[in-house]
């Protein structure tokens, strides 16, 4: 019996050391991990678009697109457009003979009409909609020539809306025969692509799409695996399981080591900044802002949270986006420490006592950890900080009503200067600007510059918009984060700038 | 027996009533607008609007109950708020996972902790004693997910024998070669406890009179250990079985989330996170009723064992 039992158990040890061995050894097929798990595959119904984004553009194409490893806009599915005078009407020659996945036929007009209708129709409450705010119809010309007709000229049309998401065009006759429900877990696109399944275990795996119109993909199947958890997605990559994926700050030097992977850091497409709620007594005094401005130095942050690996932020806008204008941070070194606690003085603060404000933050632990070093900064000063941690949606509340004098947030994801520049706007005053600042040549300025279709113009009003946010002192630029793509050696991968991977220009070495 | 059988199956409805009615309340209570969570600032007025209607958070939260209740009772759990997925499918889906997960965890549990503990109990005092005792301490104070990393860390990484992730893509050997490395996190815990158990209640069985009386006529120890002893010293054990189930399931969720598991832990963490009500409810109702079911077996396996509870 006992022998018998030894025996077993060696021949199952021999099997499951062979069948792993077995497992690797598989080359055309790579699997990617990703953040989060995607919660549909339909374009107009995304909604954070974040996690979605490597699969949707494996599987969809667009009018345009970025070019691979930028973010200059290039023909997708156009070959060409132009511009109306007035920039409301702009007009698109497709290329020909482009097919859908599965027979679903030629990409026409009418299916670009289709996909753009749905999500500025309110009725079906796309997400998106907030994309194409000023379109008012697409007109189908002939089989190959599309307008959009807009209500006002869109500057960010061409920079986020059409290259991104909300872009993506998707074939009209599957969408009609399958109802929207059915469509979001099979997608039909044109992409390098196409959809095979959708796992038990939100596993999404595409494979290659034969009749692709542009650079074949050189895998023949992608495997998209969902995997939350950080270390999960460091062990598989070091196992060999995971091809490609993330790892955490704290282990990025022990990874760049590992022979067998590839890792670096690219700048995340978004900001973090620590924000003044600059109608809250007392941070309603410039002068308390300006000095908190001084004594606050991100660059511990950096240090102490992003492990070195993030580059300081200068502004909301990433230095390679449309209007970039650093705002240099000021620093106790600039100054002597009499001019900063003459600032706190003049707040009515001699020596910064008797100064008590209240944070709001995150619960996680990176944003604690921010917390505390700027509470103990502030304490230098004498000025207490009473840190108060909130889940998601006590600190939503907490934002639209105004309820801290100090909070810390991370916006952005898209490459337009206009929609990052909007969270400072009047109008989302009680909603998503959480400074609740508001000035009305920051307004003026951000209404000229969505209709400046003229780059090198719009460019300069947003410079001088960072510049009326600089003077106004209602908060610390930390930085953009950082994104750490690791991947398999034996693979050679083009990224996108934050660092996202284009899975059909992945191949073998 | 059988009148003690069907008191406990008709407790379970009341129980189950109740859970509802929790999680109704804290899908109330919880603070914000679930479009905004979902969506940040591209939620739109119409889009919250839209979504509470589909949680039903625009009724008083007494119709919407009555309303959900009328549907559960009905065989339909709702559909997920972002694809067209039935919740029950989803959960049915992934069920077996967690079964499995949960099942293999408590046998190895039960099989190398009743191992030790009778090991234990015959070495009393002595130097083995001692030694089992520690591990028995060390690994009933272990956590889940610090056993799982250490798994991973040792089996994976280090011998990389075991995948890193995942249930395997099919194929029993797959699978099996998938489970062996979250079933083992996940039995950590309770192989400590029910060794420790197993020892201590074997040492009190040993010590009775019975036992003694057994000794006196001679029979031989293994015999006296085994076909008496034990008989009696495992009901404890079979007891802390059916709470130890519940306890897996619980535990079952940290094993899944980082060995990407499929399964209902990780099903209704995810649904949490995105506020994804209707699968949060169906999610928790399924591990209620699983917790349920699992301790009503334990209950009346014990009472099989134990003839006056059966008879109260």
């Amino acid at each position: 019996m006992n022998k018998k039992f030894i025996v077993f158990i060696g021949v199952m040890i021999f099997v499951l050391a062979f069948s792993s061995s077995v497992s690797i050894a598989q080359n055309e097929m790579i699997k990617v991990a990703l953040d989060g798990k995607a919660q549909t595959l339909d374009p107009a119904f995304l909604q954070r678009s974040i996690s979605e984004w490597p699969i949707m553009n494996s599987i969809f194409s667009g009018l345009v697109k970025y070019k691979p490893g930028s973010y200059e806009v290039v023909g997708d599915l156009a070959n060409d457009w132009e511009l109306s005078d007035d920039n409301k009407t702009i007009t698109f020659y497709l290329k020909e003979n482009i097919q859908f996945h599965n027979g679903y036929g030629e990409v026409t007009a009418e299916d670009v009409k289709f996909s753009f209708e749905r999500i500025i129709d309110p009725e079906k409450g796309s997400p998106e909609a907030e994309s194409f705010s000023k379109l008012k119809e697409v007109k189908v010309v002939d089989h190959y020539t599309v307008q959009l007709i807009l209500e006002e000229p869109m500057a960010r049309l061409f920079t986020s809306t059409l290259p991104y998401n909300a872009g993506l065009i998707v074939s009209k006759k599957a969408v009609e025969e399958m109802g929207r429900e059915t469509f979001a877990s099979n997608p039909i696109g044109s992409g390098p692509y196409k959809f095979k399944s959708w796992g038990v275990n939100n596993n999404i795996k595409v494979s290659k799409f034969d009749g692709y119109f542009g650079q074949e993909a050189f895998i023949e199947e992608v495997e998209f695996i969902p995997m939350a958890d950080q270390m999960s997605q460091e062990l598989a990559l070091r196992s060999g399981e995971v091809d490609f994926g993330q790892v955490s700050l704290e282990n990025y030097e022990s990874i760049k080591q590992n022979e067998s992977l590839n890792t670096e850091t690219y700048p995340d497409l978004a900001f973090q900044w620590i924000g003044f709620n600059v109608q809250k007594s007392p941070m309603d005094n410039p002068k308390l802002r300006e000095a908190l401005r001084y004594i606050i130095d991100p660059e511990e942050i950096i240090i102490g949270v992003f492990a070195d690996q993030a580059e300081l932020a200068y502004s909301w806008l990433l230095p390679d986006m449309l209007g970039y204008k650093k705002s240099p941070h000021k620093n106790l070194g600039d100054v002597d420490r009499e001019y900063v606690l003459n600032l706190l003085e003049e707040a009515g603060y001699p020596n910064g006592e008797g100064l008590n404000l209240k944070y709001v933050t995150d619960a996680n632990q990176e944003r604690r950890t921010i917390a505390t070093i700027v509470q103990a900064q502030l304490a230098e000063f004498n000025i207490n900080v009473d840190i108060e941690t909130m889940e998601i949606g006590p600190k939503i509340e907490a934002w639209h009503n105004g309820e801290y004098h100090i909070t810390y947030a991370r916006f952005g994801n898209t490459v337009d200067p206009g929609y990052n520049s909007q969270w400072f706007l009047t109008r989302q005053v009680g909603n998503w600007n959480l400074m609740h600042w508001s000035n009305e040549d920051y307004d003026r300025l951000w209404d000229k510059a969505e209709q400046t279709m003229d780059n090198q113009e719009r460019a300069k009003l947003y410079q001088q918009m960072q510049d009326i946010v600089d003077k106004a002192n209602i908060g610390v630029w930390v930085t953009h984060g950082v994104k750490t793509p690791t991947w398999n050696n034996n693979l050679e991968v083009t990224l996108t700038p934050d660092g996202g991977i284009l899975s059909w220009l992945v191949k073998y070495k | 027996m059988l009148i003690y059988t069907v008191k406990r199956l008709l407790l379970i409805v009341p129980t189950l009533l109740a859970v509802l009615l929790l999680l109704f309340s804290l899908s109330y209570l919880l603070p914000g607008q679930p479009a905004e969570i979902i969506l940040g600032p591209r939620a739109s007025d119409q889009m919250i609007r839209d979504i509470n209607e589909e949680l039903g958070l625009d009724k008083p939260w007494y119709i919407s109950f009555y309303l959900y209740l009328k549907q559960i009772i009905s065989g339909d759990f709702g559909t997920s708020i972002f694809r067209d997925v039935s919740v029950l499918n989803a959960v049915l889906s992934v069920l077996p996972y967690t079964l499995i997960l949960t099942l293999t965890g408590m046998a190895i549990a039960v099989i190398i902790g009743i191992t030790i503990g009778l090991l234990a109990a015959n070495y009393e005092s002595t130097f083995w004693d001692g030694l089992l005792g520690i591990f028995s301490f060390v690994f009933a104070s272990t956590p889940t997910y610090v056993a799982a990393v250490l798994i991973l860390l040792f089996f994976s990484i280090r011998l990389n024998i075991l995948p890193v992730m995942g249930a395997g893509d099919g194929g029993l050997i797959d699978g099996i070669h998938h489970l062996i490395g979250p079933a083992l996190a996940l039995s950590v815990g309770w192989t400590g406890y029910i060794a420790r158990l197993t020892r201590s209640s074997m040492l009190e069985t040993i010590n009775e009179d019975y036992i003694n009386t057994s000794r006196s006529f001679g029979l031989p120890k293994s015999f006296i250990y085994y076909r008496y002893a034990l008989k009696k010293a495992v009901k404890p054990i079979v007891a802390v079985i059916g709470l130890g189930i519940g306890r897996l399931l619980g535990g079952a969720l940290f094993v899944e989330v980082i060995f990407n598991r499929p399964g209902l832990g990780r099903l209704t963490v995810d649904a949490i996170f995105e506020r994804d009500l209707p699968m949060v409810r169906g999610g928790v109702l399924i591990a209620a009723f699983l917790f349920i079911v699992a301790n009503l077996l334990a209950d009346l396996s014990y009472a099989y064992l134990d003839p006056r509870i059966r008879n109260k």
